[in-house]
């Protein structure tokens, strides 16, 4: 993720043409992931004002951003804000009993070492290889619906849902392998 | 909704893929610029006035007469590319003193429109090729077999790399015919196809990555692709239809069932299990008469219209050790031979042929202490390494005849190769003066 490298080196340096860069660059992803995390129950006003929380906090900490990491910060950012924005408004959101997957018990609950787990858990998504570690990205990180995930990838619905059971699995038992357990 | 472990993920994987505007469902977008209004409120500064559309767009129109007007002196005179390269091997160049660009065509009703070199954010450099027909007509999927349109967005506007799906393979082709050598190692390279003005334009994107070396010899050259002509040929690799079942492959265990699957998938269908890049076939498995079995889907070979050839020079430098294959089992411990570590200004890389191996152990403890005896360098991206780039982890998947990846920056990360006094890798010491 260095390619904004350079991006994420202005913004240390408070150039606020790099904040609309990125603002620009960033506002489809960030809208995107705030919707899914939202599961549609954000109306668009929602939407922007979470954007521009997202951004605002961003600049806010722009010293924080590594170069490596920008995408990945502003994806964090943006899914906490949206999660404190669902918690404000009473987490009203439902969702298509054919998008929920009964096994899906990531929950961050049950891992107490989250900094450790960040450090392992990229390694560990790729080393599923294609197309399930896109799955699990598409559908654990962006909030994918398995519809949308099956329309992007070319794959059936049961197909994706498949992967997604088999690649859980996988990472559990890395997880689990390094030492990690969620009880 | 319940947090989960990915939330907090930061350093994103490699094979992160692409949300872009393309993807973006029409109610999720919203306007950019009441966002910046919001943001720009609350830090305190006002919006910066935009130019008006109309002036965008006639700077626009100001900027494609220019260029067409200049079309004969960019084709036959590139720019000098600038920018780090990155992706690839370990190592990259810079591309320099670009010069004796050639079209060849070989469909005499082509012209060239456009055909510009640049770099986009410093990291990635393209040709940028746009062609139309004399006759007026229009391309299609029949005469050019544009196989899959592109996004070029995913390129310019919100991600360097194009989304999943939309890359083609293609060979690069450094001397004169008959004297052709594939750079199989030396040089990594996407493209993009599409066409715009209502079809009448197909415009082609091809990004270059350059990440030479020279196997032959204990020296990683600089400067090794002076004065030969590079041509650019397409080769793409689509599956249509099952070419072959390999016998054999029912004996297919309950262990190996887990990872090949397609319990679920519809009988006949073809999933692309494993791809040989270097190979014509895809390879995958179907579930067929209740068993499983293997097989091979032909893939199909298009030429693009035209060959492009120029010549550039690339400046790389930076040092190749043999390492024993003893050493390397230890690192791997799995049987692994040819190995040889490549230390280079962008980066430091094992590399090594495995046999039977895809999923490497964890390679933890990357040691790289230089002379003065303080410092330490990281390898590469996707591993995690502390505030002083002391090396964390590392978790590759390294296949055979592939190494170790990097992305980082050249210009914060730099190596020099001169001054690597020792490297170790799971405490054991692959490189010592």
């Amino acid at each position: 993720m260095k390619e904004y490298g350079s991006l994420a080196s202005r913004l240390r340096k408070k150039d606020e043409s790099a904040l609309e860069e990125v603002i620009r660059k960033f506002m489809p992803l960030v809208s995107t992931i705030i919707y899914n995390v939202g599961r549609g129950s954000l109306c668009k006003e929602d939407i922007e004002e979470v954007c521009a929380d997202t951004f605002i906090t961003l600049w806010k900490n722009s010293g924080k951003v590594r170069d490596e990491s920008l995408k990945g910060y502003i994806c964090c950012i943006a899914k906490t804000k949206t999660f404190d924005k669902l918690a404000s408004a009473g987490n009203k959101n439902t969702s298509d009993i054919d998008e929920i997957d009964p096994a899906d018990d990531f929950s961050l609950s049950g891992f107490v070492e989250q900094k450790e787990i960040n450090r392992v858990l990229g390694d560990i998504v790729d080393s599923l290889g294609q197309p399930d570690s896109e799955i699990v990205m598409r559908y654990y990180y962006y909030y994918q619906r398995i519809s949308e995930i099956a329309g992007a990838m070319g794959m059936t619905t049961d197909s994706v849902k498949v992967r997604l059971h088999r690649a859980r699995a996988k990472i559990k038992k890395k997880l689990s392998e390094r030492g990690f357990d969620n009880g | 909704m319940d947090k989960n472990i990915f939330d907090d993920m930061t350093v994103l994987p490699a094979t992160d893929p692409v949300i872009d505007e393309a993807s973006v469902a029409e109610n999720t977008k919203a306007d950019v610029d009441a966002v910046l209004s919001r943001v720009y409120s609350s830090i305190g500064k006002k919006k910066k006035r935009r130019p008006v559309r109309r002036l965008i767009a006639a700077a626009a129109a100001a900027v494609i007469l220019i260029c067409i007007f200049s079309l004969p002196v960019v084709a036959e005179n590139l720019y000098v590319l600038y920018g780090s390269i990155v992706g690839g091997d370990c190592y990259t160049g810079d591309f320099t003193n670009v010069k004796n660009a050639e079209v060849k065509f070989y469909d005499p009703d082509l012209k060239l429109e456009s055909l510009q070199v640049s770099s986009y954010e410093g990291t990635s450099d393209f040709i940028d090729i746009r062609l139309s027909k004399k006759s007026g007509g229009a391309f299609t999927d029949n005469t050019f077999n544009i196989i899959q349109r592109g996004d070029f967005s995913a390129w310019f506007s919100n991600e360097s790399d194009p989304a999943a799906g939309t890359k083609h393979d293609l060979e690069m082709i450094v001397g004169a015919s008959g004297d052709d050598k594939l750079v199989t190692d030396g040089m990594g390279y996407d493209a993009l196809y599409g066409t715009e003005n209502e079809g009448k334009t197909l415009r082609i994107l091809i990004r270059v990555n350059v990440t030479a070396h020279d196997s032959s010899g204990k020296d990683v050259y600089g400067k090794s692709l002076t004065g030969k002509k590079i041509i650019v040929r397409s080769n793409s690799y689509v599956a249509s239809g099952i070419d072959s079942v390999i016998a054999g492959y029912e004996e297919i265990n309950d262990g190996n069932i887990s990872e090949l699957h397609t319990l679920e998938e519809n009988n006949r269908s073809v999933i692309p299990y494993d791809i040989f890049t270097n190979s014509y076939y895809y390879t995958g498995v179907i579930y067929n008469n209740d068993r499983f079995e293997l097989v091979k889907a032909r893939s199909k070979i298009f030429s693009l219209p035209f060959e492009l050839s120029f010549t550039m020079d690339c400046d790389i430098s930076g040092k190749a050790y043999d390492i024993g294959d003893d050493t390397l089992t230890g690192i791997f411990g799995q049987k692994a031979e040819n190995g040889r570590l490549y230390i280079c200004p962008a980066g430091i890389a094992l590399y090594a042929g495995t046999q039977g191996v895809s999923d490497l152990p964890d390679m933890t403890n990357w040691f790289v202490s230089t002379k003065d005896g303080k410092k330490y360098y990281i390898c590469a991206d996707g591993c995690s390494y502390s505030e002083d780039f002391v090396f964390m982890s590392c978790n590759y998947k390294l296949f055979p005849n592939k190494s170790l990846s990097n992305n980082f920056d050249k210009k914060l990360y730099s190596v020099d190769p001169e001054n690597i006094s020792r490297v170790v890798i799971n405490g054991i010491t692959v490189y010592g003066e």
